[in-house]
């Protein structure tokens, strides 16, 4: 957990504009990408960190340090605008409620130290190294928020393969993320 | 819990945590999570993928206008009324200011059907007033020896006749186009001797929308004793003797 995180949340959960911008300033850059990267659209991306950041401000007391840093649970509110978007386009049931950002990001293992940026952008490159159906099954699914039986539809593909891809494609990021030495 | 009854939940943990499985699938495994050690250990992993996968997008700047754009929706940079109206509602909690409208507004409809029934009362007792008036009229009209005696008009378009007997104390006025009289004002009649006194035989005001006007008259004497009528225009409440301009006058 970076400590000056911390300290800014807690001053924006007081009300304070300044520490805000200051973590807007820090963190726009990623939340901008994710839901660029989602969305496809420059106008909607631009909605949904708006959104993000609305939401950081309104939720700063809700934010546990003692569980884990500030990035993935903000990226993870991130996540969540911008399916709710997603969904709310395809007239599909939003998913906001469902879970609260909580119940995954304490799971996480921590990523204080000084790799960890490294460590996105080798993961990014196993991403990018993924045979293409397989990186295609990964990015509908997860940046676009549909379900297996979705994804087989939209592709024309059998479930069955649609399954084994997605499983695929993880282990074989699993078994990157268990071998990097910066873990 | 064994490898075997794992089996078929494992397949599912990467869909599982890209958010990816159907409905039923996600029912049975988070079952399954909720006492399987080995198979939330696995989870675990593929939720650090997925929040790194997050995490792995090249950054982009966005566009300064978010950045202002944002600034406008803080507390600090909205409207003096939007921070009005989050005042009161942070100071008084929705329901104590929906009871407080209510009440007022039951409290405004009270007074204003108070209003209304008053005004209302005022009217039907004008009306009575005026039916009354009417009757004798007619009562009048229907005795033998009443006499209807032409007025002498002092404003413009005002026509009528007033009906009388000599005998009696009473005669009555029916008179149209008068004109209303102005706030603080009202007509009184005026009994007039031989000697020239005035008398007050009463005070009266037009109804509104009504075209024409009855005043009975109560005389103190037999208005045989009387040589003529006159109207003028007095302060509320009426004079001791006629200090406004002349309406009408009728000859005895």
């Amino acid at each position: 957990m970076n400590p000056d995180d911390h300290q800014l949340v807690l001053r924006v959960a007081k009300g304070d504009e300044h520490a805000f911008l200051s973590l807007y300033d820090r963190y726009s850059p990623r939340v901008y990408a994710l839901t660029l990267r989602m969305l496809g659209d420059i106008m909607l991306a631009e909605e949904a960190t708006q959104d993000t950041f609305l939401k950081l401000w309104s939720r700063a007391r809700q934010f546990n340090p003692g569980k884990g840093s500030l990035a993935p649970w903000l990226l993870t509110i991130a996540h969540r605008t911008a399916l709710d978007r997603l969904r709310l386009e395809s007239r599909r049931p939003p998913v906001s409620n469902s879970e609260e950002p909580d119940q995954t990001w304490s799971t996480l293992p921590d990523k204080t130290t000084l790799s960890s940026e490294a460590r996105w952008r080798s993961l990014h490159f196993a991403v990018q190294s993924l045979p293409e159906e397989q990186r295609q099954v990964i990015d509908l699914a997860y940046y676009k928020g549909m379900s297996q039986s979705e994804i087989a539809e939209v592709l024309g593909w059998p479930l069955g393969t649609v399954k084994s891809r997605v499983r695929a494609a993880m282990q074989a990021l699993r078994q990157h993320w268990l071998e990097d030495p910066a873990k | 819990m064994s490898d075997e009854r794992c089996l078929p939940y494992r397949d599912n943990l990467a869909a599982y945590a890209l958010g990816a499985l159907d409905a039923d699938e996600l029912r049975a495994l988070e079952s399954h999570l909720a006492d399987c050690q080995k198979c939330q250990s696995e989870l675990a992993d593929y939720q650090s993928i997925a929040s790194g996968l997050l995490e792995s997008i090249p950054l982009r700047t966005p566009p300064a206008r978010l950045r202002s754009a944002l600034i406008d929706r803080l507390p600090s940079h909205q409207s003096r009324t939007t921070k009005l109206f989050a005042n009161i509602f942070r100071r008084f909690p929705l329901g104590q200011i929906a009871s407080t409208v209510a009440l007022l507004l039951l409290l405004g409809l009270n007074i204003f059907s108070t209003l209304q029934i008053r005004e209302l009362q005022q009217r039907q007792s004008r009306l009575a007033e005026r039916l009354s008036q009417d009757q004798t009229a007619i009562a009048m009209l229907a005795y033998p020896s009443t006499q209807a005696r032409p007025v002498q008009a002092d404003v413009e378009n005002l026509a009528g006749s007033m009906l009388v007997d000599k005998d009696k104390r009473v005669a009555v006025l029916v008179l149209w186009n008068l004109p209303q009289v102005e706030a603080g004002q009202t007509y009184q009649v005026w009994l007039i001797d031989s000697e020239g006194g005035r008398t007050s035989g009463g005070l009266f005001r037009p109804l509104e929308d009504h075209g024409y006007t009855t005043a009975t008259i109560w005389s103190p004497q037999p208005l045989e004793q009387y040589v003529g009528v006159g109207v003028t225009v007095e302060p509320e409440g009426g004079s001791e003797g006629p200090t406004g301009s002349r309406v009408l006058g009728v000859d005895l």
